[in-house]
Protein backbone atom coordinates (compact mmCIF):
# COMPACT_ATOMS: atom_id res chain seq x y z
CA UNK A 1 0.00 0.00 0.00
CA UNK A 2 1.43 3.37 -0.96
CA UNK A 3 1.93 6.22 1.46
CA UNK A 4 -0.76 8.28 -0.27
CA UNK A 5 -3.24 5.41 0.03
CA UNK A 6 -2.47 5.00 3.75
CA UNK A 7 -2.92 8.73 4.34
CA UNK A 8 -6.17 8.73 2.39
CA UNK A 9 -7.55 5.87 4.47
CA UNK A 10 -6.48 7.54 7.75
CA UNK A 11 -8.07 10.81 6.64
CA UNK A 12 -11.35 9.18 5.62
CA UNK A 13 -11.59 7.17 8.87
CA UNK A 14 -10.84 10.23 11.03
CA UNK A 15 -13.35 12.33 9.12
CA UNK A 16 -16.03 9.64 9.44
CA UNK A 17 -15.43 9.27 13.19
CA UNK A 18 -15.60 13.00 13.91
CA UNK A 19 -18.61 13.52 11.66
CA UNK A 20 -20.33 10.71 13.57
CA UNK A 21 -19.43 12.50 16.83
CA UNK A 22 -20.89 15.72 15.46
CA UNK A 23 -24.12 14.06 14.36
CA UNK A 24 -24.51 12.18 17.65
CA UNK A 25 -23.86 15.42 19.49
CA UNK A 26 -26.45 17.34 17.49
CA UNK A 27 -29.06 14.62 17.86
CA UNK A 28 -28.58 13.70 21.50
CA UNK A 29 -27.16 16.68 23.33
CA UNK A 30 -29.75 19.28 22.32
CA UNK A 31 -26.88 21.67 22.07
CA UNK A 32 -29.02 24.35 20.43
CA UNK A 33 -31.05 24.71 23.58
CA UNK A 34 -28.14 24.10 25.94
CA UNK A 35 -25.72 26.58 24.48
CA UNK A 36 -28.06 29.21 23.15
CA UNK A 37 -30.43 29.72 26.07
CA UNK A 38 -27.78 31.28 28.24
CA UNK A 39 -27.38 28.18 30.41
CA UNK A 40 -23.63 28.47 30.16
CA UNK A 41 -23.45 32.10 31.13
CA UNK A 42 -22.30 32.60 34.63
CA UNK A 43 -21.15 35.99 35.71
CA UNK A 44 -19.16 34.43 38.52
CA UNK A 45 -17.06 32.77 35.80
CA UNK A 46 -16.05 36.11 34.42
CA UNK A 47 -15.63 37.34 37.97
CA UNK A 48 -17.95 40.31 37.87
CA UNK A 49 -20.82 40.78 40.29
CA UNK B 1 0.59 40.95 6.43
CA UNK B 2 -2.03 38.75 4.78
CA UNK B 3 -2.35 36.78 8.02
CA UNK B 4 -2.85 39.96 10.05
CA UNK B 5 -5.74 40.94 7.76
CA UNK B 6 -7.35 37.50 8.08
CA UNK B 7 -6.93 37.63 11.88
CA UNK B 8 -8.56 41.08 12.00
CA UNK B 9 -11.46 39.97 9.77
CA UNK B 10 -11.94 36.85 11.89
CA UNK B 11 -12.06 38.96 15.05
CA UNK B 12 -14.68 41.31 13.63
CA UNK B 13 -16.80 38.48 12.22
CA UNK B 14 -16.88 36.48 15.46
CA UNK B 15 -17.40 39.59 17.63
CA UNK B 16 -19.67 41.79 15.58
CA UNK B 17 -22.87 41.68 17.65
CA UNK B 18 -22.92 45.44 18.22
CA UNK B 19 -26.43 45.50 19.70
CA UNK B 20 -24.86 44.34 22.94
CA UNK B 21 -23.18 47.70 23.54
CA UNK B 22 -26.24 49.86 24.25
CA UNK B 23 -28.07 46.94 25.88
CA UNK B 24 -25.16 45.97 28.16
CA UNK B 25 -25.90 42.36 27.38
CA UNK B 26 -24.72 39.72 24.96
CA UNK B 27 -26.12 37.66 22.10
CA UNK B 28 -28.11 34.55 23.14
CA UNK B 29 -29.71 33.53 19.86
CA UNK B 30 -29.44 30.24 17.97
CA UNK B 31 -25.94 30.95 16.62
CA UNK B 32 -24.68 30.65 20.19
CA UNK B 33 -25.15 26.93 19.69
CA UNK B 34 -22.22 26.91 17.28
CA UNK B 35 -18.76 26.47 18.75
CA UNK B 36 -16.14 28.58 16.99
CA UNK B 37 -12.73 26.86 16.57
CA UNK B 38 -10.99 29.63 18.54
CA UNK B 39 -10.77 30.81 22.14
CA UNK B 40 -13.54 33.40 22.04
CA UNK B 41 -15.50 33.67 25.29
CA UNK B 42 -19.22 32.84 25.25
CA UNK B 43 -19.77 35.97 27.34
CA UNK B 44 -17.82 38.38 25.11
CA UNK B 45 -20.27 41.21 24.40
CA UNK B 46 -19.95 40.90 20.63
CA UNK B 47 -19.62 37.12 20.38
CA UNK B 48 -22.00 35.29 18.06
CA UNK B 49 -20.76 31.80 18.93
CA UNK B 50 -19.58 29.71 21.87
CA UNK B 51 -16.09 28.95 23.10
CA UNK B 52 -15.43 25.22 22.59
CA UNK B 53 -13.50 24.95 25.86
CA UNK B 54 -16.34 26.53 27.82
CA UNK B 55 -18.74 24.18 26.07
CA UNK B 56 -16.47 21.19 26.76
CA UNK B 57 -16.48 21.93 30.49
CA UNK B 58 -20.22 22.56 30.39
CA UNK B 59 -20.91 19.11 28.93
CA UNK B 60 -18.54 17.48 31.44
CA UNK B 61 -20.33 19.25 34.29
CA UNK B 62 -23.76 18.10 33.07
CA UNK B 63 -22.31 14.57 32.74
CA UNK B 64 -22.64 14.25 28.97
CA UNK B 65 -19.88 12.99 26.73
CA UNK B 66 -18.90 16.07 24.66
CA UNK B 67 -19.68 14.49 21.29
CA UNK B 68 -20.66 17.81 19.77
CA UNK B 69 -17.55 19.74 20.83
CA UNK B 70 -15.14 16.95 19.89
CA UNK B 71 -17.02 16.43 16.62
CA UNK B 72 -16.86 20.05 15.52
CA UNK B 73 -13.19 20.41 16.51
CA UNK B 74 -12.34 17.03 14.99
CA UNK B 75 -13.93 17.82 11.63
CA UNK B 76 -12.07 21.14 11.46
CA UNK B 77 -8.84 19.53 12.69
CA UNK B 78 -9.03 16.71 10.14
CA UNK B 79 -8.95 19.26 7.34
CA UNK B 80 -6.60 21.99 8.59
CA UNK B 81 -5.09 20.87 11.91
CA UNK B 82 -4.13 23.79 14.14
CA UNK B 83 -4.53 26.36 11.36
CA UNK B 84 -7.30 28.30 13.19
CA UNK B 85 -4.79 29.12 15.98
CA UNK B 86 -2.55 30.92 13.52
CA UNK B 87 -5.13 32.60 11.32
CA UNK B 88 -8.43 32.97 13.19
CA UNK B 89 -7.91 33.11 16.96
CA UNK B 90 -8.41 36.65 18.35
CA UNK B 91 -6.31 35.87 21.42
CA UNK B 92 -3.47 34.60 19.23
CA UNK B 93 -3.71 37.83 17.24
CA UNK B 94 -3.53 39.81 20.49
CA UNK B 95 -0.39 37.90 21.51
CA UNK B 96 1.24 38.50 18.12
CA UNK B 97 0.62 42.25 18.52
CA UNK B 98 1.88 42.45 22.11
CA UNK B 99 5.09 40.62 21.16
CA UNK B 100 5.96 43.57 18.93
CA UNK B 101 6.45 45.76 22.02
CA UNK B 102 10.04 46.79 22.68
CA UNK B 103 10.69 44.55 25.68
CA UNK B 104 13.54 42.16 26.43
CA UNK B 105 12.92 38.86 24.62
CA UNK B 106 13.31 35.42 26.20
CA UNK B 107 12.92 31.80 25.22
CA UNK B 108 11.27 29.24 27.45
CA UNK B 109 12.22 25.59 28.01
CA UNK B 110 10.52 23.17 25.64
CA UNK B 111 9.10 20.95 28.38
CA UNK B 112 6.68 23.72 29.34
CA UNK B 113 4.75 22.95 26.15
CA UNK B 114 3.42 19.79 27.80
CA UNK B 115 1.66 21.91 30.40
CA UNK B 116 -1.26 22.57 28.04
CA UNK B 117 -2.18 18.87 28.12
CA UNK B 118 -2.24 19.02 31.92
CA UNK B 119 -4.52 22.07 31.70
CA UNK B 120 -6.78 20.23 29.23
CA UNK B 121 -7.02 16.95 31.16
CA UNK B 122 -6.83 18.14 34.76
CA UNK B 123 -8.38 21.62 34.76
CA UNK B 124 -10.91 21.27 31.94
CA UNK B 125 -11.67 17.58 32.55
CA UNK B 126 -11.07 16.23 36.04
CA UNK B 127 -11.61 19.46 37.99
CA UNK B 128 -14.79 20.31 36.05
CA UNK B 129 -16.10 16.77 36.70
CA UNK B 130 -15.28 16.80 40.42
CA UNK B 131 -16.24 20.37 41.35
CA UNK B 132 -19.11 20.93 38.89
CA UNK B 133 -17.52 24.29 38.09
CA UNK B 134 -15.72 25.48 34.91
CA UNK B 135 -12.52 26.52 36.67
CA UNK B 136 -10.61 27.08 33.46
CA UNK B 137 -13.17 29.74 32.47
CA UNK B 138 -12.80 31.36 35.88
CA UNK B 139 -9.12 31.97 35.22
CA UNK B 140 -9.09 32.20 31.42
CA UNK B 141 -7.18 35.36 30.40
CA UNK B 142 -8.93 35.45 27.03
CA UNK B 143 -12.25 35.55 28.90
CA UNK B 144 -10.98 38.29 31.21
CA UNK B 145 -9.88 40.40 28.25
CA UNK B 146 -12.87 39.77 26.02
CA UNK B 147 -15.68 39.44 28.57
CA UNK B 148 -14.59 40.28 32.13
CA UNK B 149 -13.25 43.76 31.43
CA UNK B 150 -16.19 44.86 29.21
CA UNK B 151 -18.68 43.56 31.78
CA UNK B 152 -16.82 45.39 34.53
CA UNK B 153 -16.85 48.58 32.44
CA UNK B 154 -20.63 48.17 32.11
CA UNK B 155 -20.95 47.94 35.87
CA UNK B 156 -19.06 51.21 36.22
CA UNK B 157 -21.20 52.95 33.63
CA UNK B 158 -23.71 55.40 35.06
CA UNK B 159 -22.61 54.94 38.64
CA UNK B 160 -20.14 56.57 40.94
CA UNK B 161 -16.67 55.08 40.62
CA UNK B 162 -16.61 53.94 44.26
CA UNK B 163 -20.01 52.32 43.83
CA UNK B 164 -18.92 50.56 40.67
CA UNK B 165 -15.73 49.32 42.28
CA UNK B 166 -17.71 47.01 44.56
CA UNK B 167 -17.98 44.79 41.49
CA UNK B 168 -14.21 44.44 41.57
CA UNK B 169 -14.44 41.15 43.46
CA UNK B 170 -11.38 39.20 44.69
CA UNK B 171 -11.97 36.64 41.90
CA UNK B 172 -12.04 39.41 39.32
CA UNK B 173 -8.90 40.95 40.85
CA UNK B 174 -7.12 37.60 40.54
CA UNK B 175 -8.24 37.25 36.90
CA UNK B 176 -6.97 40.72 36.09
CA UNK B 177 -3.64 39.93 37.80
CA UNK B 178 -3.29 36.71 35.77
CA UNK B 179 -4.06 38.62 32.56
CA UNK B 180 -1.58 41.40 33.44
CA UNK B 181 1.19 38.87 34.16
CA UNK B 182 0.45 37.08 30.91
CA UNK B 183 0.44 40.31 28.89
CA UNK B 184 3.89 41.07 30.29
CA UNK B 185 5.04 37.58 29.27
CA UNK B 186 3.50 38.05 25.81
CA UNK B 187 5.71 41.06 25.30
CA UNK B 188 8.80 39.04 26.21
CA UNK B 189 8.18 35.65 24.58
CA UNK B 190 6.26 34.36 21.59
CA UNK B 191 2.64 33.34 22.23
CA UNK B 192 3.15 32.01 25.80
CA UNK B 193 -0.55 31.22 26.24
CA UNK B 194 -0.80 29.23 22.99
CA UNK B 195 2.40 27.33 23.66
CA UNK B 196 2.05 26.47 27.33
CA UNK B 197 -1.57 26.82 28.43
CA UNK B 198 -4.20 26.73 25.69
CA UNK B 199 -6.31 23.53 25.97
CA UNK B 200 -7.95 24.27 22.61
CA UNK B 201 -4.53 24.36 20.95
CA UNK B 202 -3.72 21.07 22.70
CA UNK B 203 -6.84 19.46 21.22
CA UNK B 204 -6.48 20.88 17.70
CA UNK B 205 -2.74 20.18 17.69
CA UNK B 206 -3.36 16.44 17.98
CA UNK B 207 -4.96 16.54 14.53
CA UNK B 208 -1.82 18.08 13.02
CA UNK B 209 -0.49 14.55 12.62
CA UNK B 210 -3.21 13.36 10.26
CA UNK B 211 -4.81 16.54 8.91
CA UNK B 212 -5.26 17.16 5.21
CA UNK B 213 -3.17 20.34 5.41
CA UNK B 214 0.43 19.43 6.15
CA UNK B 215 3.76 21.24 6.24
CA UNK B 216 6.67 19.64 4.43
CA UNK B 217 10.33 20.61 4.50
CA UNK B 218 12.73 20.45 1.59
CA UNK B 219 15.91 22.04 2.88
CA UNK B 220 17.60 21.62 -0.48
CA UNK B 221 15.24 24.31 -1.80
CA UNK B 222 16.11 26.88 0.89
CA UNK B 223 16.55 30.29 -0.73
CA UNK B 224 18.65 31.57 2.17
CA UNK B 225 21.02 28.59 2.02
CA UNK B 226 21.25 29.11 -1.72
CA UNK B 227 22.04 32.81 -1.31
CA UNK B 228 24.63 32.03 1.37
CA UNK B 229 26.28 29.53 -0.93
CA UNK B 230 26.05 26.73 1.63
CA UNK B 231 26.13 23.06 0.67
CA UNK B 232 23.08 22.81 -1.52
CA UNK B 233 21.84 19.64 0.13
CA UNK B 234 22.01 20.99 3.69
CA UNK B 235 20.39 23.57 5.91
CA UNK B 236 22.65 26.57 6.38
CA UNK B 237 21.57 26.73 10.06
CA UNK B 238 20.86 30.44 9.64
CA UNK B 239 17.64 30.02 11.69
CA UNK B 240 15.74 32.53 9.56
CA UNK B 241 12.72 30.24 9.45
CA UNK B 242 12.87 29.49 13.20
CA UNK B 243 13.22 33.15 14.13
CA UNK B 244 10.06 33.90 12.15
CA UNK B 245 8.04 31.13 13.79
CA UNK B 246 5.44 32.64 16.18
CA UNK B 247 5.46 29.39 18.19
CA UNK B 248 9.24 29.45 18.62
CA UNK B 249 9.66 26.06 16.91
CA UNK B 250 12.99 24.91 15.56
CA UNK B 251 11.52 24.75 12.09
CA UNK B 252 13.82 22.27 10.31
CA UNK B 253 13.32 19.67 13.08
CA UNK B 254 9.83 20.49 14.34
CA UNK B 255 7.94 21.43 11.22
CA UNK B 256 4.53 19.79 11.27
CA UNK B 257 4.67 19.03 14.99
CA UNK B 258 1.60 19.28 17.22
CA UNK B 259 2.65 22.84 18.09
CA UNK B 260 2.75 24.08 14.50
CA UNK B 261 -0.10 26.56 13.92
CA UNK B 262 0.26 26.57 10.12
CA UNK B 263 0.88 30.33 10.03
CA UNK B 264 2.95 29.82 6.86
CA UNK B 265 5.65 32.29 7.97
CA UNK B 266 8.33 29.68 7.31
CA UNK B 267 7.12 29.08 3.76
CA UNK B 268 8.55 32.41 2.60
CA UNK B 269 12.11 31.01 2.65
CA UNK B 270 11.50 28.32 0.10
CA UNK B 271 12.46 25.31 2.22
CA UNK B 272 9.03 24.67 3.75
CA UNK B 273 5.86 24.08 1.77
CA UNK B 274 2.26 23.50 2.65
CA UNK B 275 0.90 20.37 1.04
CA UNK B 276 -2.31 18.46 0.89
CA UNK B 277 -1.72 15.21 2.70
CA UNK B 278 -3.39 13.11 0.04
CA UNK B 279 -1.13 14.14 -2.80
CA UNK B 280 1.89 16.17 -3.74
CA UNK B 281 0.28 19.46 -2.74
CA UNK B 282 1.39 23.00 -3.28
CA UNK B 283 4.88 22.57 -4.70
CA UNK B 284 4.44 20.38 -7.71
CA UNK B 285 5.22 16.75 -8.31
CA UNK B 286 8.40 15.05 -7.13
CA UNK B 287 9.66 15.11 -10.71
CA UNK B 288 9.03 18.85 -11.04
CA UNK B 289 10.82 19.43 -7.75
CA UNK B 290 13.80 17.37 -8.88
CA UNK B 291 13.95 19.31 -12.13
CA UNK B 292 13.80 22.65 -10.29
CA UNK B 293 16.53 21.57 -7.86
CA UNK B 294 18.70 20.35 -10.74
CA UNK B 295 18.21 23.62 -12.61
CA UNK B 296 19.13 25.65 -9.55
CA UNK B 297 22.14 23.41 -8.87
CA UNK B 298 23.30 23.86 -12.46
CA UNK B 299 22.85 27.62 -12.19
CA UNK B 300 24.94 27.69 -9.06
CA UNK B 301 27.66 25.52 -10.61
CA UNK B 302 27.74 27.91 -13.58
CA UNK B 303 28.01 30.91 -11.26
CA UNK B 304 30.95 29.30 -9.40
CA UNK B 305 32.67 28.44 -12.68
CA UNK B 306 32.18 31.99 -13.91
CA UNK B 307 33.63 33.38 -10.69
CA UNK B 308 36.66 31.04 -10.88
CA UNK B 309 37.53 31.40 -14.55
CA UNK B 310 36.01 34.79 -15.28
CA UNK B 311 34.20 33.14 -18.20
CA UNK B 312 30.78 31.58 -18.31
CA UNK B 313 30.70 27.84 -19.00
CA UNK B 314 30.33 27.01 -22.63
CA UNK B 315 27.09 25.17 -23.33
CA UNK B 316 27.37 21.50 -24.17
CA UNK B 317 27.68 21.03 -27.88
CA UNK B 318 26.61 17.41 -27.87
Amino acid sequence: MTSTARKTIAFVIALAVFEAFLIIGIVTEHFWETLSNGAMICLSCIGVG
Amino acid sequence: MKRRIVQAISFFITNSYLASIPAASFYQGPLKGVCVPVLNCYSCPGAWGSCPIGALQHFIIVRQFPFYVLGILGVIGVFVGRWPCGWLCPFGWFQDIVYKLKLPKFSAPNWLRHMKYVVLIVLCGVVAWVTWEPYFCKMCPAGTLGAGLPWFAWQLRGSWFAEGMRFFTPVFGLKVAVLAALVLLMGMMKRPFCRFVCPLGALLGLSNKFSLLQMEKHLDDCAIAFAMGSDFKNCASCNHCSRNCPMDLKVPEEIGSVDCIRCMNCTSFGSVYWTMNLGEGGRGTARERAETAAARGAAREAAIAEETTGMPDAPDSG
